[in-house]
């Protein structure tokens, strides 16, 4: 009996990197200032290789999850893997500077990121119940803690703290889906369960509707979607600006891929009972996310409701076939996550001596002393309401058609319109920044260096998927093979 | 396992579940709230175990044996906050918490 320990490399890669950061952090004298961004940087840039470099779909499916065959390494962990190293590797630059101007980079903060992306590749490579909830509680603790990590500051304390109880109690409900789903097919590796379901239950179908009923529930708060999104405002707001760039973007995209193979893969088998939720829920995210974000003053909880309207979005796609819903999922996912980090990372790199840009007011006139940063603020927002020859437009074109496709217009519908409603919250900040008179002092922090190049990067990359999106549409087709 | 015994596990769970999801909801001390979820968490792991017995396989033990794991790492990092929280506003009153809102 041999196990085969390589898919899981990436994670673990990831997870020694975060122990290597906390002991040279604890090695070395204090001058406020943490030296582990490059080793991080490395950590993430090693587990990237070897993610492409394993061999896909290794691992037996068959085989029980004891001896192997928890996490695998397919066409979709693959590249969802990727989206989440390469959102850790933009985000930790931003992280650094964010903590610098606020004067408590004491390097925790990036041993926590590590091991929330060791979680993140563990949720969206497993295969199987356990394997899946050990990695969504990795990525949740090392989260709720790093929401936290202003001490100083108690609106981060009570952020994490609303983050922590909304968490465990969404993870309960996730574990209870679980113990179900377990009871009704006897096994936990999805193939298993997929086949069980694909047979007939008999009066066990009551409890296999349980159980995917708990499991949407807690899917339902990882992903922030309405009515499961009382935290994320909250979490989104009280949290450091650069940890909130990163949970908005990484989280997300690896609680879709979760989402994606288990609702697709595992229980596709029941989904003529759950696509109506599902399309429910999408309607109602979409709305309520958009609808809230216009009443906003607070920019971070502007974007923070911005970021339930777009997991709405995803939503959409969700509803149609496996290889079609996974294709536009992640053509999705890439979008938003460069676009969003950006979006947050500018508020976040203007951070200084401990205050940031909140209102409407702080960002007045912007244009004229940040020409570079504005214009990348803006490409983000026009990206975020969907424009056209921007990543975010490229994105909602793929849900919305596959959600045409499986005939459900109505979703596509109230997603265009709700598009439209959002232009008035996003465009209202484009039209502050350029047309309004500047404040009489600068109190904003000078960009410069690496997360500088981070922002410049994610508006690039917004505008090149935007421009050229057959790459990023031949990647998605590659991902959703997992699912045919 | 008697499929009585698993029936009666398994209300045993449900109950233990509904009461902790209520007392999350209800509950107004954060203390009591997060013995709530321990609550929810150990009705999940009845009904692993007592699923493991009636399939006479180990992967609902072993999950049992994770979960346990989880859920101290979960509440070490729950009380920690908790204790920060307290030393900034001196209260346990989870309603006491509404700097964000809107």
């Amino acid at each position: 009996m041999t196990i085969d320990f390589r898919p899981a490399l990436p994670a673990l890669i990831v997870a020694l990197t975060g122990v290597v950061a906390l002991v040279i952090d604890a090695f070395t004298p204090r001058a406020g200032r943490s030296r582990t961004q490059s080793v991080c940087l490395t950590g993430l840039a090693a587990a990237l290789l070897v993610t492409f470099s394993l061999p896909v779909r290794i691992g037996c499916p068959a085989c029980s999850p004891l001896t192997g065959g928890s996490v695998v390494s397919d066409t979709w962990s693959v590249a969802l893997q990727a989206l989440v190293l390469v959102v850790g590797m933009l985000a930790l630059p931003l992280s650094t500077a964010y903590f610098r101007a606020i004067d408590q980079d004491r390097g925790e903060q990036n041993a926590l990121i590590m091991f929330a992306i060791a979680g993140m590749l563990g949720l969206v490579s497993s295969v199987e119940l356990i394997s899946l909830f050990i990695s969504l509680e990795i990525m949740s603790v090392a989260l709720y803690a790093l929401t936290g990590s202003r001490r100083a500051r108690s609106d981060s304390q009570e952020a994490a703290l609303k983050y922590f109880v909304t968490g465990a109690f969404s993870s309960a409900f996730f574990l209870y889906g679980v113990a179900w789903l377990y009871g009704v097919s006897g096994g936990t590796t999805f193939d298993r369960i997929a086949s069980t379901l694909a047979s007939p239950l008999g009066g066990n179908v009551g409890c296999a509707l349980l159980a995917s009923g708990f499991l949407l529930v807690g899917f339902g708060f990882k992903i922030a979607a309405v009515p499961f999104h009382s935290w994320a405002p909250d979490a989104y707001q009280g949290a450091p600006t650069s940890v909130t760039a990163f949970m908005s973007t990484a989280v997300k995209v690896a609680a879709f891929g979760a989402l994606t193979r288990v609702f697709h893969g595992a229980l596709f088998p029941l989904a003529d009972r759950w696509i109506p939720l599902l399309a429910a829920l999408a309607v109602l995210t979409m709305i309520v996310g958009n609808v809230s974000a216009l009443a906003q003053r607070d920019l971070k909880r502007m974007l923070a409701y911005s970021s339930v309207a777009h997991a709405g979005y995803v939503m959409t796609a969700l509803v149609s076939q496996p290889p079609q819903a996974a294709a536009a999922v992640f053509i999705y996912l890439v979008a938003y996550s460069v676009t969003n980090l950006g979006a947050f990372g500018v508020l976040a790199v203007l951070a200084k001596d401990g205050k940031e840009p909140l209102t409407l007011a702080d960002i007045s006139g912007m244009a004229r002393r940040r020409p570079f940063l504005s214009a990348a603020m803006a490409v983000f927002l026009v990206s975020l309401t969907g424009v056209p020859l921007t990543a975010g437009f490229i994105g909602k074109l793929r849900v919305f058609a596959a959600a045409i496709s499986a005939d459900h217009a109505v979703l596509a519908l109230v997603g265009l319109l709700m598009s439209a409603v959002s232009a008035y919250y996003y465009l209202r900040v484009v039209v502050a920044m350029y047309m309004e008179p500047p404040q009489d002092e600068d109190r904003w922090a000078n960009v410069t260096g690496a997360a500088g190049l981070v922002i410049a990067l994610c508006a690039l990359a917004v505008l090149m998927l935007g421009v050229f999106p057959e790459r990023l549409f031949a990647w998605a087709q590659t991902a959703a093979q997992t699912f045919r | 396992m008697s499929e009585t015994l698993l029936r009666h596990a398994l209300a045993l769970s449900l109950a233990l579940f509904a009461v902790g999801a209520v007392g999350v909801l209800l509950r107004r001390n954060v203390i009591t709230v997060l013995m709530c979820i321990e609550l929810m968490l150990n009705a999940a792991n009845l009904a692993l175990v007592a699923f493991s017995r009636s399939w006479a396989a180990v992967d609902g033990h072993v999950m049992a044996l994770f979960v346990l794991t989880v859920a101290a790492s979960e509440a070490a990092v729950g009380l920690a906050i908790v204790i920060a929280l307290q030393r900034a506003r001196d209260t346990l009153d989870v309603d006491a918490f509404d700097e964000l809102r809107g």
